[in-house]
């Protein structure tokens, strides 16, 4: 039997235990994933606690045809994605306001930090569909398959997003430069 | 720009480490002649490589309590919910007793109102010829043969009053109609009514 799945059932007979053990497996994951899509350590973390609380207060609605991950990914997503469209404007912290002091070090660590924010900036300008399918792509690792499920679309729609927004992110990342 | 779809869709896998050794080298030899894969390839390393902050130890650790003490939380609501249902299921809403309560006034108010069929009908006992006997329709009322003669007389003067008491009152009320003007009388008439009334009289006259 899944793994998951025995958890659950352990859960729903009250076991404690299990309750953390799930919690533990998928809490980085799923926050890494919410972070992404709102940009705000707040709220990722309330999302991530709503996330849990409405997966376990309806585990009955979970059909267990595809993996509790997978059901746990659809339902943070959903929550996320009011709190994305109005989160999702990044600050870009200009470079010229920092003080650079003369070592090779901190010019290196800045430039890869100018660089990440021009990344999220960008990202943040991309369509919610695309946006997230690439975020679950390339920072999440999930297959194209598991992308179908979670946004709920065909394995080919999921792949034609990805490709556009490869193209536009690089497109406007060169504008941006 | 590069249209090998086919190549684009392994570059993540590629920077995953996730291919074989095979899709590997075809992955690499063309990424040395694309310089538009190679682009792709940097924004997805560097994409790979944003790693989101970490909110440190306490924060992992009190994740499982904060979200069982919300479950919890939830789920007693639920259960209260489910309770408040039940209870209201049960009691009638302020309307229902408004209801009710009509309802059992009406009730009262027919029983009140409407003559008891019990003393009149079925207390009425027939007789073999057919004849209701009186004596057993008054349920406590003795009958005229347990009376004694002195009662008996008693009875009869009784009678004798309320007889005579209501003649009079008769009479009264027949004797008691006032008189009225005939100038009053025919003052009501119209031209035409008063005519045909003296015609009247004037052929009772020569009658006379």
């Amino acid at each position: 039997m899944d793994e998951d799945l025995d958890l659950i059932n352990r859960i729903e007979a009250g076991d404690r235990e299990a309750f953390n053990e799930l919690v533990v497996k998928y809490q980085k994951p799923l926050y890494s994933l919410l972070y992404r899509m709102v940009s705000d350590h707040d709220d990722a973390s309330d999302l991530l606690q709503k996330t849990f609380v409405k997966a376990f207060t309806g585990l009955k609605g979970f059909e267990r045809r595809s993996s509790f991950k997978t059901w746990l990914y659809q339902i943070a997503i959903n929550l996320a994605k009011n709190v994305y469209r109005d989160r999702s404007r990044i600050e870009q912290i200009p470079i010229d306001d920092v003080i650079i002091r003369r070592d090779p070090k901190t010019v290196e660590t800045l430039i890869k930090k100018e660089s990440r924010l021009l990344l999220r900036q960008s990202l943040s300008e991309l369509p919610e569909k695309q946006r997230l399918t690439l975020i679950l792509r390339v920072q999440e690792g999930r297959k194209f398959e598991d992308i179908a499920v979670i946004m709920k679309c065909s394995i080919g729609t999921a792949k034609a997003n990805y490709h556009h927004a490869v193209q536009k992110l690089k497109k406007i990342m060169a504008d941006k430069q | 720009m590069c249209k090998d779809t086919d190549i684009k869709e392994l570059l993540p896998v590629y920077l995953e480490q996730g291919l074989n050794e095979e899709s590997t080298s075809r992955v690499e030899k063309h990424l040395e002649g694309c310089a538009d894969c190679r682009d792709e390839m940097k924004l997805l390393l560097t994409m790979a490589a944003d790693r989101t902050p970490d909110p440190g130890e306490a924060f992992w650790a009190a994740m499982p309590e904060r979200i069982y003490r919300d479950v919890q939380e939830i789920k007693m609501k639920r259960r209260r919910f489910r309770v408040s249902r039940f209870w209201d299921g049960l009691f009638l809403p302020r309307w229902g007793w408004g209801v009710a309560a009509a309802g059992l006034a009406l009730v009262i108010s027919l029983l009140i109102i409407m003559p008891s069929p019990k003393r009149e009908v079925s207390n009425i006992t027939p007789n073999g010829d057919g004849s209701a006997d009186e004596e057993s329709s008054l349920m406590e009322t003795p009958g005229l043969t347990e009376l004694s003669q002195t009662e008996l007389d008693d009875v009869s003067v009784w009678a004798d009053g309320q007889i005579s008491s209501l003649s009079s009152e008769i009479v009264d009320a027949l004797t008691s109609v006032p008189e009225r003007d005939i100038h009053e009388d025919l003052s009501e008439l119209d031209h035409q009514e008063i005519e045909r009334l003296s015609k009247e009289l004037e052929e009772w006259d020569q009658e006379a």
